[in-house]
Formats: structure tokens, C-alpha cells, sequence
């Protein structure tokens, strides 16, 4: 059975989310304050602990977010644990946190997702559209 | 009841049947009915043809037998004679105005032979004088003449004068005197009415129309088709019979049956006819005297419909009705229900009640299957019982058994563990230590050693081949080889230790390729091995694929020392491998460990993945402040965390120590 | 309404940039979101200070909407519940965001409670909390992960404030500011 592909559309408050279980890529941009974010990452969750689980190819995450709710906070704490404990097993995943320079909340809140993770977790400035 | 498929299926057989033999019933019963309405239409058609035939006759011959009577009057023979005298003409004259007023409309005529005189007489003027003469030579009075030569007694004569409709017949009865003809004397018949009544007065099963041998309409209930006929003067374009009739065929056969009677050749045909668009039966009869062949045409369906069978169809359902319904019955009660609690008592012994007897109380194919049943169930609770008994003897000898393992398992795990150093010994070295030793089977392939020397001692952490029993067999062999090499060489140089291991491995296990591939070529067994020689200021250490990790004092994270990647005692591993010493110092407060890759393998977690380099890496820089032996709690504790409930995959060999501050 | 000219002086002489008053539903809040964020790029404001606007707008916001789709309200009480009033305003330097809603009496100590909590910790036991709870585990059914209000409170320069006023029927009129 293959990996489902997600594709979701942005929304005013919920981020363009696009995964590729070929190239082993999960990206997520966007604004992200849904109404209830447990489920609206749920299929998120389940894809990328899938990943994890079949293969053994590494896993990239690409994220571009503008700003989180605290709910959205927690859904993405979640699965970067379920990275972490991959990394901690020996698999290959990264992360890559890209913020609006001008914006200091958004590399305050990159870093404060990096103190509690051992993986590889970049995080690069990157000029906001518009 | 569950036996749905039988139960069901009788009764979809009962009802195929059922609706196979009603079909094929009603269908004969149709065809005979049909045939049977038609028989009587038929013969209703006749009779009512006939009955028509006499209706329209019979005031014709009632006024016939009155002319007759009037013909055959001597006073008129009188007159005929002697037409001149008074005597005579006067009695004549009374007698005609007698009978004209019996005639049925009034008027009489009487024509003399002899003089031609025609009298004729009415409601409105009675016969006094001859109307007129008639002429020999005039067309319109060859009906007289003709008439007397040809006739002898009567004759009818349609009057061909009238219009349409009109249906008048003149009676002409010959007047005889002797032999000799010496008048005519007669009345006309207006049979319109009763021509109109008849035609028109029919009812809905019966239909009367009049035609004339060519089959032109002269009666018939539409009164559109007479009134088309009667104001068309071309007689040859008048509407006939032919052009209502729907087919070809049926035409020629309405032609074919007119011309017969006609001719004569029949005196009443009866065929079908479809008219219109409805299909009739058809009766037909010559009326000789007007010359008019009447059809009765009779729609059998309206005669005898199917409707008045329905009750008859009716009871014939209801009585198949019953009839199956009481055989369902029966045959649930015979067959079925016996079969039910058969299949119930089935289920029974199933489920393990062994101790079912049936009631026999038939003597028929279900009783002998009661029977049948019940002998199998007393055979199954035997053999049950038998085997039970079988089975509890069996595992109590398997118990035993098993229990004779576990105590010899138990008996080596004790011996395994005599060989091991003691908690004590470790301790008069490494004070602040932990050992997690954790055999897969009880016991294993694992082992670990701690062997002093003069100036330091040696520590020792091997992971041989397999494990359970086989992999013990080989710890202790390895075990007390390491021993003897110490005591022969020293524990000085590590690398040179692992070196003689290798030979003295290769050559116990495989002494002479030759002979062990005979004995058992398969087999390829050896050690994974890490020597640490301890001294006071620093450590010398020599690995066989078993790494040493060390956080020096301050340290976060544990550096990696691995050994060098060979094996000993393979057959692939070389003699003459160059296993090298690494030297490192040896600090107070440096945590040293050495393990074998059991923990590395455990696998667990959210995705049942091994533990991983790196998780151990974290795991001991989370740990690296706390006294070994908490360490060592704290390790088995994360271990069995993430282990879950998955089993143990491989032996578990973990060693760590802390150095002291210098003694002496 | 009164003078229209009235209101608009006494909004400015408070400085409010964007007063609302009504249901606080998802679609609404999208919407008030998206007007927030271009009024505050109009102003020229630091994006760090619009950062901050912005979340304490949003995590109020989803507050009330959470609170009103999680109480059992029913008829015309749940129309009350998601009603909100919501004013973001500029004193000198500092932002200021408050925003109010009908709460239940029984619920209100709970409440008071957590924010007199909120108001007594230093930020790195703001920080410690908050850490705390982001990994614990979240009870099932539950909207948010009980964030909300410690975030405001980090984001925030100074406690978080607060008033209650009892309105009838066990209803009390509950209102936050936060100053940015």
C-alpha cells in the first residue's frame, strides 16, 4: 500500500501543506491558526510516522510558517518528537525552519522549537513574500 | 429455527411448482374456455340469426295466410267470375273491404284475371271500382303477369320502389278457381319498423345487419351508414358489408359463404368475422322471400365473458393455496423440525456437551438418523473422554520435562555466573561501577572478566556467537582461554592478548579445516572482544568490534573509541591480524564504559526501532553527573521503557565505571 | 447609535486603531486577522510589536470561540457565549489589546485563579510552564492545547489585567487586557 500524498491548499488560517514520499520531503508555509489543529494535523502526524515506519529513507521537513497558535505549537511539538525519537534510533531526518528575518518573534520561536531536539534542525532567514 | 436454506428452498420448490402447474392450468383452462364461449357464441349467433329471420317473417306470413284466406274465398271466386254483375261485384267488393281491414295496414288489392281490373282498397278509401287496368305491354305491370304465369300459390315481392330504409313487401297469393288462375289477390307488408327495432333494438352481445346478395348495407345499427346509402343514388357506389370487414381474407371468406347462400347451396353459415376492428362471430341466413341475406354478428366476449370464469379461477388459487400451505406444514413437521433438533444437538456436542441422547420414537429414514446421531455422539464422548485422558498424561510428562530443563538451565545460569567476577571483586578495583548483565535466555553468549595484575588490572567484555545454551558453551571456552593467556603473558599489551586469542580460537574451533568441515561445515563461530588495562594514571585499550566510550571529567558528550573492525576466532578472521593498543589517560572522575551491542539492537519506541548509538549517547551525557550504581538503575529503567513490550532481541552486556581519585 | 461624530472622537482620544463587537467565530476571527494585520501595516509598526498584536489577538480570539463551542451552551445562550467584544488600541509606544466575553459564574474562579498564577511568575517560569504543559498530554477532546493564556502572558509587557461584572441569569461579563 502506498503512502497517501498530501496536499492541502492554504487557507487565511491554515498553512499550503505538500508531502512527497518519494523524495522523502514534507513541506508546510503559511499562516497556521485552524479552528480545532489537532485535526487538521492528524493526517500530518499519521503520514510522517508512517514514512518513518516503512522505509528507510531520510526525511527532510521544509517549513515556512508565518505564525502559530499555540495549538498549532503543540500539534508541530508532536511531530518533531516523533523525528527526534527517529534520530535517536539512527535514522536520517532533518528540519529546516525558514523566518522573516525582520521578524524576531519568528526566530525566537524557531529556537525555542530547537532547545528541546537533538536532530538536525537548521534555521534560515529567508526575505517574506510580499 | 435455523435451517433457513432448507425450509426456504422447500418452500421456493413448493412455490416454483406451485406457479409452474398454476400457469400451465389456466393457461389449458383458457384455451378451453375460449373454445367453449366460442361453440356458444356460435350457436347463439344462429339461433338469434334465425329468431330475426322469423321476427321479420313472421307478420309477412300472418298477412300471407290472410291473403291466402282472402284467395281462396268463394265470394271472390264469384267475383272473379262474374266481375260485371251487381250481385256479384257488390259481395266481392264487401268481402275485400272485409278482410282489407284485417290486413295489417289496411289496404288490400284484388286483380281480376280476366278483365285486369286492379282494385285496390286503403284506410283512406275503401275498393269500389278498379283502380285500373293493367296493360300487358306496360313495365310496371310485369309484376302481375309475370306473377301469374310463373306462380301457383304465393309469391312475396320486394318493392323496389321505395327509398332506403323502407322495407315493404308485397304478398301476391294466386286466386284459383279450379285449376284454372283467375286473380290475384294480395296486401303490402311495411316492415320498416319492425326492420328498424330489429336492427336497432339489438343489444351489445348481438349485432343484426341486412345485406343484399351483392353485400350492400340495406340494414344496420350506425345510422350514418344508411343515411349515406340511402341518399346515394349510384347504386354501385352504396356502402357495403365488404368495406367494413378488416381483412383480405376475410372479405373473400364473407363473399365465399354469401354466394352459398345465395345459391342456396346452404341454408345458415357460421364463420368469424372481424368487423370494424372486433372480432365476431357470424351467423347468417337467406331470407328467400325478400331477398336479404341477415348476419347476426355476435362479440363472444360480450356473450360469455371471461368474467364470469373468474370465480372458478378463483377457487381453483385458493384450493392450490391450501393445498400447498398443508403440505408446508406437513413437511415441516416430519422432516424439518426433527432435522432442527437434530442440528441443535449438533451444535451441542460442538460446543463440548458430549452427553446428548435423542428421543427415538419413528421408525423411519428420520428416526434411523436420530439413531445414527445418537451412536456418534456416544462415540465422540468416548474418544473425548479418552483423550483428555491422553492429554492430561502427556502434559504432565511435558511438564516434567520441562521442568528438568529449567532446573539444568537454572544449574548453568549458576554456573555462568560462578565464572563471572563477583560484585566484590569489581568493586576492590572500580569502587564506583555498575554492571547491567542481562542474558537473553537465562543464560547466553555474554560475558565479562576483571583480571588483576601487579600494577593495574585487566577489564574484560566479550560477546560470543549466538546465545542460550550454545553461545554459554562458548563465553566459557573463551572465558577460560583469556584466563590462561593472561597467566602466560601478562595482561600488558591488550592488542597482543586479542591477537592470541584469534589463533588460539581459530584452532580450538576449527582445529584442521578438513575434519570440522566433515563434522559440521556449517558451523563458523567466534567473539566480539574489548580489553581495557587499567593503571592509575591512564588506560590501554584493544578492541575486537566492541567499542570503548569515555566522558572524561567535565565532558558532555562520551567520546567514541572504537576498536579495530575484526572478529576472533572466525574463520575469516586472520592470524596474523594487527590488532593495535590505544592509549588514553586517565583522569579522576572519568567515566569509562564498555557494552556489547545487545542495548544497541533493543528495539522498541513508537516505531519498534533499535535504541541506537544516539540514544544511548544522550541517555548517558543526560546521566553523567550520578554515582555509577544510579546510573546503572537509571539505564535499565530507560531500557525497559523503551523496550515496551517487545521481547529481548540479544544478550545485554553493559560495564561502566568512574575512576577515582588516586589511592596510595 | 447617538452622534456618530461622538464616537469617532472618543475612539480616537482613546486611541483605539480597531474596535469589534460581535460572534467570534472561526470565519470571523480569518477575518478580523487578516484586517489586523494590513491596519497594523499601515501603521508602520515594528514587526515585532505587529508579531506580538497579532498573537495575543489570535490567542484571545480562539479563547472565546473554544470557550463557547465547549461549554454545552444551548438556544439563544450559545449566540451570547461567541459574542465578544474586541478593541486593539495604542497607548503612546504600547499596544494594547482587550478583549471581553460572557463567561459562567462557575467558571469564573478557575479562571481568575490561572491569570492571578500567570501574573506572580518571572518569565522563565512563564517559560518553564509553558515548556511544561506544551509536552504534556493533551486530554482528549479538548480544542486547545491550555496555552493560550500563557503565551499572552510572555508576549505581554506588563500582567495581564482584568475585570468582571455580573450580569444576570449566572452570567458575568469577563474582560482581558493585555498590554504589548
Amino acid at each position: 500500500m502506498t503512502l497517501e500524498t498530501l496536499t492541502f491548499a492554504a487557507t487565511a488560517s491554515s498553512p499550503r501543506v505538500r508531502s512527497d514520499a518519494e523524495a522523502g520531503l514534507l513541506e508546510l508555509a503559511g499562516e497556521s491558526y485552524p479552528e480545532n489543529s489537532f485535526e487538521f494535523f492528524q493526517p500530518i502526524l499519521a503520514w510522517v510516522e508512517d514514512f518513518l515506519a516503512r522505509d528507510d529513507r531520510p526525511l527532510g521537513v521544509e517549513l515556512r510558517l508565518t505564525y502559530l497558535n499555540t495549538s498549532s505549537i503543540k500539534c508541530m511539538m508532536d511531530l518533531l518528537d516523533a523525528m527526534e525519537e527517529a534520530h535517536l534510533s539512527g535514522r536520517a531526518v532533518s528540519v529546516t525552519w525558514f523566518y522573516d528575518p525582520e521578524n524576531d518573534r519568528a526566530l525566537d520561536l524557531a529556537e525555542e522549537f530547537r532547545e528541546d531536539l537533538s536532530l538536525p534542525f537548521r534555521i534560515v532567514p529567508m526575505p517574506s513574500e510580499g | 429455527m435455523n435451517l433457513g436454506s432448507l425450509k426456504v428452498r422447500s418452500i421456493l420448490t413448493i412455490l416454483a411448482i406451485y406457479l409452474a402447474v398454476g400457469s400451465v392450468s389456466v393457461l389449458a383452462f383458457l384455451w378451453a374456455a375460449r373454445g367453449i364461449s366460442g361453440a356458444f357464441g356460435q350457436r347463439f349467433a344462429e339461433k338469434n340469426a334465425q329468431l330475426e329471420k322469423e321476427r321479420l317473417m313472421g307478420p309477412v306470413r300472418r298477412e300471407v295466410a290472410l291473403a291466402r284466406k282472402l284467395a281462396d274465398s268463394a265470394t271472390m271466386r264469384a267475383f272473379c267470375r262474374a266481375e260485371a254483375d251487381p250481385g256479384a261485384r257488390a259481395a266481392g267488393l264487401a268481402e275485400l273491404e272485409g278482410f282489407r281491414r284485417s290486413f295489417a295496414d289496411r289496404s288490400c288489392f284484388f286483380v281480376v284475371a280476366q278483365s285486369r281490373h286492379y282494385y285496390y282498397g286503403d284506410a283512406a278509401a275503401p275498393a269500389r271500382v278498379p283502380r285500373y287496368t293493367l296493360e300487358a305491354g306496360a313495365v310496371n305491370d310485369q309484376w302481375f303477369f309475370e306473377t301469374l304465369d310463373k306462380v301457383d300459390d304465393f309469391a312475396l315481392h320486394v318493392d323496389s320502389s321505395v327509398p332506403l330504409g323502407v322495407l315493404k313487401v308485397w304478398v301476391n297469393v294466386v286466386v284459383k278457381d279450379g285449376a284454372r288462375k283467375v286473380g290475384l289477390a294480395g296486401t303490402g307488408v311495411d316492415l320498416s319498423a319492425f326492420l328498424k327495432d330489429l336492427v336497432q333494438g339489438g343489444d351489445r352481445s348481438a349485432l343484426t345487419v341486412m345485406v343484399d346478395p351483392k353485400g350492400v348495407l340495406q340494414a344496420h345499427p350506425s345510422q350514418r351508414y344508411m343515411d349515406f346509402n340511402a341518399r346515394m343514388k349510384d347504386e354501385s357506389r352504396r356502402m357495403t358489408l365488404y368495406q367494413l370487414v378488416d381483412t383480405e381474407a376475410g372479405r373473400n371468406l364473407l363473399r365465399e359463404r354469401l354466394d352459398r347462400l345465395v345459391k342456396g347451396d346452404s341454408a345458415l353459415e357460421s364463420f368469424q368475422l372481424s368487423v370494424e376492428g372486433k372480432r365476431y362471430l357470424a351467423s347468417a341466413l337467406y331470407i328467400r322471400e325478400i331477398g336479404w341475406v341477415t348476419l347476426t354478428l355476435v362479440d363472444p366476449s360480450q356473450v360469455m365473458g371471461m368474467r364470469s370464469f373468474l370465480p372458478i379461477l378463483g377457487l381453483l388459487a385458493l384450493s392450490l393455496l391450501v393445498t400447498i400451505a398443508l403440505v408446508s406444514w406437513l413437511l415441516n413437521r416430519m422432516v424439518l423440525e426433527p432435522l432442527a433438533r437434530l442440528t441443535r444437538s449438533g451444535r451441542e456436542i460442538a460446543a463440548g456437551n458430549y452427553g446428548i441422547t435423542l428421543k427415538v420414537d419413528r421408525d423411519d429414514e428420520i428416526g434411523r438418523l436420530t439413531r445414527t446421531f445418537n451412536h456418534m455422539a456416544a462415540t465422540i464422548q468416548d474418544y473425548t473422554s479418552n483423550l483428555e485422558g491422553l492429554v492430561e498424561e502427556r502434559t504432565l510428562a511435558l511438564t516434567q520435562s520441562n521442568r528438568k530443563i529449567m532446573d539444568s538451565l537454572a544449574y548453568a545460569h549458576l554456573i555462568q555466573e560462578s565464572m563471572l567476577p563477583k560484585s566484590g571483586d569489581l568493586s576492590r578495583h572500580i569502587p564506583d561501577h555498575f554492571v547491567l548483565f542481562r542474558p537473553r535466555d537465562i543464560v547466553g553468549g555474554d560475558f565479562y572478566a576483571c583480571l588483576p595484575d601487579e600494577r593495574g588490572f585487566l577489564l574484560a567484555v566479550g560477546d560470543c556467537t549466538g546465545h542460550g545454551v550454545p553461545g554459554a558453551f562458548m563465553s566459557m571456552s573463551a572465558g577460560a582461554i583469556l584466563n590462561q593467556l593472561v597467566a602466560k603473558l601478562g595482561a600488558a599489551d591488550p592488542a597482543l592478548l586479542l591477537r592470541e586469542m584469534n589463533g588460539s580460537l581459530k584452532r580450538l574451533l576449527h582445529q584442521g579445516d578438513g575434519q570440522s568441515a566433515a563434522r559440521g561445515g556449517t558451523m563458523d563461530n567466534g567473539l566480539d572482544l574489548a580489553l581495557l588495562r587499567v593503571l592509575p594514571d591512564r588506560m590501554v585499550f584493544a578492541g575486537a568490534r566492541l567499542p570503548l566510550w569515555v566522558l572524561g571529567p567535565g565532558e558532555e558528550e562520551p567520546a567514541v573509541h572504537a576498536g579495530d573492525s575484526h572478529s576472533l576466532g572466525y574463520r575469516r578472521s586472520r592470524e596474523d591480524y594487527p590488532f593495535r593498543n590505544q592509549e588514553l589517560p586517565l583522569a579522576p572522575g572519568t567515566v569509562a564504559y564498555l557494552f556489547t551491542d545487545g542495548i544497541l539492537d533493543q528495539h522498541g519506541g513508537r516505531f519498534g526501532f533499535g535504541f541506537g548509538r544516539r540514544r544511548l549517547g544522550r541517555l548517558l551525557q543526560d546521566l553523567r553527573g550520578l554515582p555509577m550504581a544510579a546510573q546503572g538503575e537509571a539505564l535499565a529503567e530507560a531500557l525497559a521503557d523503551y523496550q515496551g513490550a517487545n521481547p529481548q532481541r540479544d544478550d545485554i552486556t553493559i560495564l561502566g565505571f568512574r575512576s577515582g581519585p588516586a589511592e596510595e | 447609535m447617538g452622534d456618530l461624530d461622538q464616537i469617532r472622537r472618543y475612539l480616537a482620544s482613546e486611541g483605539i486603531l480597531m474596535s469589534f463587537n460581535g460572534p467570534f467565530r472561526h470565519s470571523i476571527i480569518e477575518e478580523l486577522g487578516k484586517a489586523v494585520r494590513r491596519h497594523l501595516e499601515a501603521e508602520a509598526v515594528r514587526k515585532s510589536a505587529m508579531a506580538d498584536v497579532f498573537t495575543v489577538f489570535i490567542e484571545a480570539a480562539q479563547n472565546v470561540a473554544a470557550y463557547a463551542a465547549q461549554g454545552h451552551w444551548t438556544g439563544p445562550e450559545r449566540a451570547q457565549a461567541e459574542t465578544g467584544v474586541l478593541v486593539i488600541g495604542r497607548r503612546g509606544d504600547r499596544y494594547l489589546v482587550r478583549c471581553g466575553n460572557y463567561v459562567r459564574s462557575q467558571d469564573t474562579p478557575g479562571l481568575l485563579a490561572r491569570l492571578d498564577a500567570l501574573a506572580g511568575m518571572a518569565p522563565a517560569d512563564l517559560k518553564a510552564l509553558y515548556k511544561e504543559r506544551l509536552h504534556a498530554e493533551v486530554p482528549p477532546g479538548a480544542l486547545g492545547a491550555g496555552l493560550g493564556l500563557i503565551r499572552m502572558a510572555r508576549t505581554a509587557s506588563a500582567p495581564l489585567s482584568y475585570s468582571v461584572a455580573a450580569e444576570d441569569a449566572g452570567l458575568e461579563f469577563f474582560s482581558l487586557t493585555v498590554t504589548v
